[in-house]
């Protein structure tokens, strides 16, 4: 599958030279690495809108061989994923931590992070699709949400390829 | 892998984790680092911000710290953990761009 990636220039050379970062932490599905699926303008739109790096944007293009994804883009996925995810929570509710409210993306690491524990068979790539916010004008003329597939690439020998599509001249 | 095996493997994991595993599998995935709300800086009319934020329905706010009509000090909004979005800087620049 083909990945678009929006970052900034200097990022964007620097990954050139030395490859992908995972970002770890506060993720929307899990740790990896964030694509558009085969979107160069959803790429730019966040390079530019969200991170802010305008005239210093660019966005990448990479080929992006999946053998073992978790597929959260479709109804039924994602109905498994809720229970799942629920199941977790009434976990986390009868141990010490019952407290703890937890992160769609920190539940899709949990699982991902148990997939592998009992397959011995990670997942490589985490595919999902989000509503986004209409820009303001457009809330005025259609009811219609923004939707993207994201994908979260997890293994990063799954990236055989990147080069530059745009970048901010 | 088929989500409704993973959800086989999950409910047998489910079943037979020990108490000392799950601890180290929370902790593993970083759940238990995580915090349990977010605080997030706005400039600009918090109504504006509020109204968009609700509307999104991925967002929850809990409650807010300080409010303030239409000025140029900032507020503080309490968010959910659950509420988390990257787009949260979306909506703020947004925002800044209506009331600036």
């Amino acid at each position: 599958m083909i990945g678009h990636h929006g970052t900034s220039k200097e990022n964007a050379h620097s990954i050139l030279r030395t490859g992908f970062l995972k970002s770890k932490g506060y993720q929307w599905f899990g740790d990896g690495v964030y694509f558009f699926d085969d979107d160069q303008k959803e790429a730019r739109n966040w390079a530019i809108k969200v991170k802010k790096f305008d005239i210093n944007y660019s966005v990448l293009k990479s080929n992006i061989e999946v053998c073992n994804p978790l597929l959260l883009h479709k109804a039924k996925e994602w109905e498994e994923f809720l229970k799942n995810k629920k199941m977790l929570q009434k976990k986390i509710d009868k141990s010490p931590y019952r407290n703890k409210e937890i992160t769609d993306g920190y539940v899709v690491e949990f699982m991902c992070q148990q997939i592998y524990k009992l397959t011995t068979k990670p997942v490589d790539v985490v595919i999902c699709g989000c509503k986004i916010p209409a820009y303001d004008w457009a809330v005025e003329i259609t009811e219609i949400p923004r939707i993207q597939v994201q994908v979260c690439v997890r293994e990063l020998e799954c990236i055989t390829s990147t080069e530059i599509a745009e970048e901010a001249s | 892998m088929e989500m409704v095996e993973v959800t086989k493997l999950m409910e047998e994991y489910f079943r037979t984790v020990t108490p000392e595993q799950f601890e180290k599998d929370l902790l593993d995935a970083g759940i238990l680092q995580c915090p349990d709300r977010f605080e997030f800086e706005v400039k600009g009319d918090p109504c504006v911000f509020l109204s968009q934020i609700l509307f999104n329905d991925r967002l929850k706010v809990k409650d807010v710290l300080t409010f303030q009509t239409i000025d140029t000090k900032p507020i503080t909004i309490n968010v959910l953990n659950t509420a988390y979005s990257p787009y949260m800087n979306e909506s703020q620049y947004v925002l800044s761009g209506k009331v600036a």
